[in-house]
């Protein structure tokens, strides 16, 4: 009986914990999203294929600039620049015309309504479930149109007040994206254009 | 024969032929499509109507903005409103573009399709690079590989895909909408098929929908609208609101003329009976002879109106006319002579002529049929004197008809012919803007079409390939469905890249299982389920009782292709086919001044060539001032010419031949009608119309000068003179 209580607490007290994502963004999530302005991070990417019983490990860093973009530039295991500004993409200074990829055109016009305080394209594009933690938040977002749902099975994100720590992504093949960031106190000089 | 008896059979024909085209004609189909009158396709065998057709259904709406958002909700607003009832005519074009049909479509088919990149790598047994760059893309990029590992270890198939989205177009699909960043402004583009253009239905709900757009509008949202079936919309609407004005203007006047000479409404009856008469006859028999007849042969025929008008005036003023017999001789010689001037056209390859011939004949006997014999005898009314004042005495005529023919034929050299029907179109303003946006926005380096054809699918894959490899690549049907004899090579070379590689990609990216090429089959045509690609294709192909032909949009000029295969241009084409109908045309006109000159000759002997020469000299007279004012002679205006010679020879005989002053003023009168009716089309905006207008004024108007003033009145003026 102990047991059943205990499982049924736990089972409450996670409900009560997670928040349904409305119209409003969390105050830990919007603390977020207003501290950014010119982040550099390292990261350290592992990708997990279902097929695979490797874990395939990348690094590199990226630079984000709030209203320009971002650049991920992976230097190991080989080296690839991957910018984003907010109209193009290029991948090592080539255009590689990523926008015909509807799922990731949508993705990263979400992430920069986003950082600019408006969440309704997320809302629109995922269900989304955030949480408050100890010390800072995560949620976990699963996407309601069919041209995610045929790629992305689910996205969660970490992160505190100041920084964002992992991202997983879990795609609908199996394929599992883990990234992890460490915030960099020095300015990478790359620029952020194509 | 007993006037009833005549009057029986009369009906009875009418009545018959009536019968006949409900039995065996109905539905009545007529046909307003310009291009599917010249029927470009049979001078070379190849569908270019068809093509032509294609092309011109498509109205591409663009939305622009600096904001995307806003943009993109704009158009998928449009879209929305695109697909309610109120616009069934007009359908958005499928960009129902979902990556996982799309990989099901190809997945089924993976040893036997590879872009062209692989296959070189391939022949050249370049097999490592394509392994290493699979193992860096699948182990190292965030976005995942369309298909899994197992389907698709070296990422041929992906290579596939990728390869066949490059649309050659800088418009790129942004959630299932065109789009391109330009200068700072985003541009979503939706394309929309229209049903039949020259449908009124689709030309109504294109300017309500255009209507529409308008209010949508505002400061931070523009939108453009463009294509053929804008302009043809606007034409057409254009062209209701001024023909039916100008049709109430040339109705009234023509009341008021007839008023004005009979002094008796009443007068108003003959005229409506024998014009309704002329219609029905000349609309039946073209029933019978032709399964569509176009709408421009009635157009085109309206030389029944002029000279159904002018028989009823001088049927109705016979009757107070000593000579009525002379009167009754002049309008059959005039029903001769106009039944001549049309005859030629029966015998041209052009089906407009053929429709109008037998409109114009057919219609113009009944109109005299149904007048002479239907018409009291005892019907007097009467009209006033009409006196010439000024008379060109014997001496001056001679020295003004040299004038007038020489001044003409001096201008002769500077005619300027036309037939690129682009040039005789004068697009709206605000259109023409809004199409040279869109070329521009549109920056394609695709300009020629190339055609292939085949019996079979197969035959016209091969044939696309075989053209490729002897020139440069370019989208077709052949990139997305390569041939089974492409297939069955590309199957080769990846079964080799698979014996080769697959221990190679298992250990380096550590799969569980060894990859093995799956068994697959060919891909076809049949096979492909995919709603955008089948879209796609129905864009690509299309096919006539003989062959299927592919068509591909291709950037410059390929030499020596082979037999089944030819670059086409529907518009040089189309000025191709019009030169030469302009040529056959004008030797229709030769032919028909024979004719006459043979048939007045028969009738007036040496003056026979009198009787002609006001027609021709108002002919020359017209082109000359057409001329003068930087005017283009078309195929339209040949047309014309036509229709100048019949009434202009109507009014010349009854000019020279009057016995009575009475006799004069139903034609001036008749003259009036025709003049002020046609020279108020010259007011429209419809280039076809309005030079049809223009040239029938001038002539009419010149032609009935000259007969008049020149040649006419001889026996009136000998007779006063024989008087005083």
């Amino acid at each position: 009986m102990k047991k059943f209580l205990a499982i049924l607490t736990i089972l409450f007290s996670t409900t009560c914990l997670a928040q349904q994502i409305t119209n409003e963004m969390p105050k830990k999530l919007k603390q977020f999203v207003d501290n950014l302005e010119t982040v550099s991070a390292n990261f350290t990417q592992i990708k997990i294929l279902p097929e695979s019983t490797k874990q395939f490990k990348s690094f590199g860093y990226v630079k984000f600039v709030k209203g320009t973009g971002f650049t991920w530039h992976q230097t190991k295991p080989s080296e690839t620049v991957f910018t984003s500004t907010l109209k193009t993409y290029c991948v090592n200074g080539e255009d590689k015309q990523l926008n015909e990829l509807p799922y990731f055109n949508q993705i990263q016009q979400m992430i920069d309504s986003m950082l600019n305080g408006d969440i309704s394209d997320f809302l629109f594009a995922f269900n989304v479930d955030y949480f408050d933690d100890k010390n800072g938040w995560h949620l976990v977002a699963t996407p309601r149109l069919s041209a995610l749902t045929d790629f992305i099975q689910n996205l969660t994100v970490y992160g505190t007040t100041k920084n964002l720590d992992k991202i997983i992504i879990t795609y609908a093949d199996g394929t599992i994206i883990i990234l992890q960031f460490t915030r960099s106190s020095k300015d990478f000089s790359d620029e952020i254009v194509c | 024969m007993k006037s009833f008896v005549k009057k029986i059979l009369f009906c009875a024909i009418i009545f018959i032929g009536i019968i006949a085209v409900l039995l065996f004609k109905t539905p009545l189909r007529t046909e307003t499509n310009l291009m599917s009158l010249v029927n470009i396709n049979s001078s070379n065998h190849w569908p270019v109507n068809q093509i032509s057709e294609k092309f011109s259904s498509i109205m591409n709406i663009v939305i622009e903005s600096t904001d995307e958002k806003t943009a993109k909700k704009t158009a998928n607003t449009i879209i929305r409103d695109l697909n309610t009832d109120s616009f069934d005519c007009l359908h958005v074009q499928s960009n129902n573009f979902s990556l996982k049909s799309l990989t099901g479509d190809f997945v089924a088919h993976n040893g036997y399709l590879l872009s062209d990149y692989h296959k070189k790598l391939l022949h050249n047994d370049d097999t490592k690079t394509i392994a290493d760059i699979a193992i860096k893309q699948i182990s190292e990029s965030m976005v995942p590989q369309l298909f899994s590992v197992s389907n698709d270890p070296f990422l041929l198939l992906s290579d596939f895909l990728i390869s066949m989205q490059k649309n050659g177009t800088k418009w790129t699909l942004r959630d299932g909408i065109l789009w391109q960043y330009v200068g700072s402004k985003h541009y979503f583009m939706i394309p929309v098929n229209t049903d039949s253009l020259d449908s009124e239905k689709t030309s109504a709900q294109i300017n309500l929908f255009h209507q529409k757009l308008q209010k949508i509008q505002s400061d931070t949202i523009k939108i453009h609208i463009s294509g053929v079936p804008v302009h043809t919309a606007f034409m057409m609407q254009q062209s209701k609101i001024e023909l039916g004005f100008l049709s109430v203007l040339a109705l009234i006047a023509a009341m008021v003329l007839n008023y004005l000479l009979f002094k008796r409404l009443v007068s108003l009856v003959p005229v409506i009976f024998s014009l309704f008469i002329g219609f029905l006859c000349g609309t039946i028999a073209l029933f019978l002879c032709f399964d569509a007849p176009h709408i421009l042969s009635f157009v085109f025929g309206t030389t029944l109106i002029g000279l159904g008008i002018d028989y009823s005036f001088h049927f109705m003023t016979m009757g107070c006319l000593k000579k009525k017999n002379a009167v009754s001789k002049n309008i059959l010689i005039s029903l001769i002579t106009t039944t001549v001037c049309f005859l030629p056209l029966l015998f041209s390859s052009i089906p407009l002529l053929q429709q109008i011939s037998i409109f114009t004949i057919i219609g113009l006997i009944s109109i005299y049929f149904a007048l002479k014999l239907f018409l009291p005898t005892n019907l007097k009314l009467k009209t006033k004197d009409i006196k010439c004042k000024f008379v060109v005495s014997k001496k001056y005529k001679f020295i003004f008809i040299v004038i007038l023919g020489l001044v003409s034929i001096l201008t002769l050299p500077f005619v300027r012919i036309e037939n690129n029907m682009n040039q005789m179109y004068q697009p709206n303003e605000k259109i023409l803007q809004e199409d040279m946006f869109f070329q521009k926005l549109n920056q394609s380096e695709q300009s020629s079409i190339l055609l292939v054809r085949g019996k079979s699918i197969q035959e016209i894959l091969e044939t696309e390939e075989d053209i490729k490899a002897a020139n440069f690549d370019f989208l077709s049907v052949s990139s997305i469905i390569p041939s089974i004899r492409n297939q069955i090579e590309n199957h080769k070379l990846i079964q080799k890249l698979y014996d080769q590689e697959s221990k190679y990609i298992k250990r380096k990216l550590g799969l569980r299982n060894l990859p093995k090429l799956a068994d697959t089959k060919p891909m076809s045509i049949n096979s492909i389920e995919s709603e955008f690609i089948n879209d796609w294709l129905n864009k690509l192909i299309i096919r006539d009782d003989d062959y299927i032909y592919s068509i591909s949009q291709i950037g410059s000029n390929i030499s020596a292709l082979p037999e089944n295969a030819s670059i086409v241009s529907p518009s040089d084409i189309l000025t191709q086919r019009m030169k030469k109908w302009t040529f056959e045309t004008y030797n229709l006109l030769f032919i028909c001044a024979i004719c006459l000159v043979c048939l007045l000759g028969l009738i007036y002997r040496k003056r026979a060539i009198k009787y002609l020469l006001p027609s021709m000299l108002g002919i020359l007279l017209t082109i000359s001032i057409l001329t003068w004012f930087n005017q283009p002679i078309t195929f339209f205006h040949l047309l014309s010419f036509f229709i100048v010679i019949g009434l202009s020879l109507d009014y010349t005989i009854f000019h020279i031949n009057a016995h009575d002053s009475k006799e004069m003023r139903p034609v001036l009168f008749s003259f009036l009608t025709s003049f002020i009716g046609f020279g108020l089309l010259g007011f429209t905006s419809f280039f076809l119309i309005k030079s049809m207008g223009i040239t029938l004024c001038l002539g009419l108007g010149t032609s009935y000068l000259i007969s008049l003033y020149l040649f006419g009145t001889q026996k009136l003026n000998s007779a006063v003179h024989i008087r005083k």
